[in-house]
């Protein structure tokens, strides 16, 4: 009886009771959806990362990513790639050569990260085939280029344009091709579209002068992006001689964030719902000390102290709940809404865009959050209560049926 | 027998520079079955003695003894347990919780208590029967009038059976009609089913159905009269 007493309770004063569930329910939704954003924002930062830049797991020479130097190439690398495609965990596998150079037009030069591929591997590992905003994906001509869209402002070049690409094959060596540039690609990360560029494997051997061909990264796309770590330690274990690195050990930094999201989430929305709890404490000493005289002669006719304090907690804990299935309600129709339409936020594009973020921002958040935050609310409705109750139960009886 | 023996009760409170004796050295004692008023002037200490007497307040001396236990010497937690077994009550006012129906006030005290959901039922339905409400027990206290609202109220102080019960100024918000009604239930359970009332009460009304009449004054008690009921 004592769930139906509180639950009750709470509609004596409906006018009160609604303001502290919209209360809740506002501060509920602010919170809930500005993680939402946060969390689609980070996503979409690893999807397109993953997507454009560095694939699922790379692999590499073990000295090669300290100064991207060209001789340290990964020994076997056509025979390792088919044993990888081999695998059903693995998609799909594209050779690369990688090396930093200059990319230089007639107005301008730039230090760029070049990146020779096969073209037909490489569209099944990125995405860069799908960002071109002009021209073409590498196909026909002699020395064709793709280039970011900010690279090609910087230069002042644009499709059809000639640039010449200076790099170093060897210790003590450069080598310079002329290159034309058919396509123009533009990614949500504006530093990589400035420092990225791709061209043809078989055109950079030909003009570093090498007798055969040369591959120094190999990019994988797996079934499963969660599979990446264990695969790789799998991988690792039958080849020694090369680093196999999933994404997350690729960018660490991102890969911290997407791993705190959890607890970020818990201290950003522990700080909304203290700040709640602390109006709820307001209301339910109002609710108590109202009814002072009412608990008074419960407590004279047998309802122990332990039974007031519980029902006092309950009618918190009922109040908090509805404010928080309708806050989760509200929060969830928002984010699916808006998960597919995308909210648009141009206007700060530049912005975004130099750190590597989209500014077309679609909410989300794992089913796992909402019930967090059910057991966040019912955690405040228990604290909000404490005090009101505990302040009630010093009363004795007699002094309290004796209250105005 | 006496089933409550009171024994030098005192009740000081010392929050004032002057320390007040609300009640200063009572004696006395109840047999089963009285239907008793302790009347007197404002604050002249009848309240804190049927307090007292009830285990809501505890004396500053004395002892109190119901069923062979002194309830002065009780703790907090013991007398809870105490009053909801052996005594019940009905107050002047905010007697009912007011979002339960009649019936579930009446339950209330038995669920408490632990008793099964078909005995409760059971005992609530018979409880209200008796007391003239057996067509509204599906009412909220504001759906009632005050009379019948006290009526519930003593429904539910006799839920326990409890070995007596305290009113204390139980017919001070009702019209003339209603304290008649309440006060003819009253006598009728206390003459039919041996049910001991006592009464801190101003209404003369309840006094002339008393059959014993204490007056107390000044925390002390001047008079103590059995008499005869005027039911004429």
């Amino acid at each position: 009886m004592l769930l139906i007493i509180a639950w009750r309770n709470i509609w004596r004063n409906k006018l009160r009771s609604f303001v502290v569930i919209v209360s809740v329910s506002l501060g509920l939704v602010g919170g809930i959806f500005s993680m939402a954003m946060m969390y689609g924002m980070i996503n979409q930062r690893v999807q397109n990362i993953i997507e454009n830049e560095i694939s699922h797991m790379q692999i590499h020479h073990p000295k090669f990513t300290e100064n991207y130097e060209m001789q340290y190439v990964v020994p076997n690398a056509i025979e390792l790639q088919q044993k990888l495609m081999s695998s059903s965990e693995v998609e799909a596998v594209c050779s690369r050569l990688r090396i930093p150079g200059m990319a230089s037009s007639a107005q301008s030069g730039v230090g760029v990260m070049i990146l020779g591929i096969q073209p037909d591997e490489e569209r099944r590992v990125t995405r860069i085939h799908k960002s071109l905003v002009e021209g073409s994906y590498l196909e026909g001509r002699r020395n064709p280029i793709i280039i970011g869209e900010k690279l090609a402002r910087k230069l002042k070049v644009r499709l059809r344009s000639k640039i010449v690409l200076t790099f170093q094959p060897r210790e003590g060596e450069l080598a310079r091709g002329a290159f034309r540039i058919v396509g123009i690609y533009k990614t949500n990360n504006s530093v990589f579209d400035q420092g990225q560029i791709f061209v043809k494997r078989s055109d950079l051997v030909r003009i570093s002068e090498y007798q055969d061909d040369k591959v120094n990264e190999l990019a994988l796309w797996l079934r499963q992006m969660d599979t990446a770590p264990i695969l790789s330690k799998q991988f690792q274990k039958s080849r020694q001689d090369i680093q196999f690195l999933p994404w997350r050990k690729i960018q660490p930094d991102l890969a911290m964030v997407t791993d705190f999201m959890a607890e970020y989430f818990v201290i950003f929305m522990s700080i909304i719902l203290g700040a709640l709890g602390f109006a709820i404490v307001n209301t339910m000493l109002m609710v108590v000390m109202e009814r002072i005289r009412e608990l008074g002669m419960l407590m004279a006719i047998g309802m122990n102290r332990g039974r007031v304090f519980r029902m006092i907690i309950l009618e918190s804990v009922f109040l908090c709940l509805v404010g928080g299935i309708v806050g989760d309600g509200i929060s969830f129709v928002l984010i699916e809404y808006f998960n597919h339409a995308g909210i648009d936020l141009g206007l700060f594009a530049e912005g975004f865009e130099s750190w590597g973020y989209s500014s077309q921002v679609y909410p989300e958040l794992e089913s796992r959050f909402y019930f967090i935050i059910g057991f966040m609310v019912v955690g405040m409705g228990i604290g909000a209560a404490v005090y009101p109750a505990w302040k009630v139960l010093r009363y004795q009886p007699a002094k309290a049926l004796r209250m105005e | 027998m006496a089933i409550i023996e009171v024994k030098d009760i005192r009740k000081v409170y010392t929050e004032t520079k002057v320390p007040v004796y609300a009640v200063n050295g009572i004696d006395l004692s109840f047999e089963k079955g009285e239907f008793a008023a302790i009347v007197g002037p404002s604050g002249s200490g009848k309240t804190t003695f049927l307090n007292i007497l009830g285990g809501i307040d505890v004396p500053s001396e004395g002892e109190i003894i119901i069923d062979r236990k002194n309830i002065a010497s009780l703790s907090s937690r013991q007398l809870i347990d105490f009053r909801l077994k052996n005594i019940g009550f009905v107050f002047q006012s905010y007697n009912l919780i007011p979002v339960l129906t009649a019936i579930e006030n009446v339950e209330f005290i038995l669920q408490l208590q632990g008793q099964s959901k078909n005995e409760r039922r059971k005992r609530a339905q018979q409880l209200l029967n008796e007391v003239d409400l057996g067509d509204r027990v599906n009412d909220r206290p504001a759906q009632l009038s005050g009379g019948q609202q006290q009526r519930v109220a003593v429904a539910r102080a006799l839920a326990s059976r409890p070995q007596f019960v305290l009113a204390d100024e139980p017919t001070a918000n009702l019209d003339s009609k209603s304290t008649e009604n309440l006060l003819n239930i009253m006598e009728k359970l206390n003459r039919e089913e041996g049910i001991t009332f006592i009464f801190s009460t101003h209404d003369s009304r309840v006094v002339r159905k008393a059959r014993r009449v204490i007056t107390i004054e000044d925390g002390c008690v001047v008079s103590d009269e059995r008499i005869a009921p005027n039911n004429i």
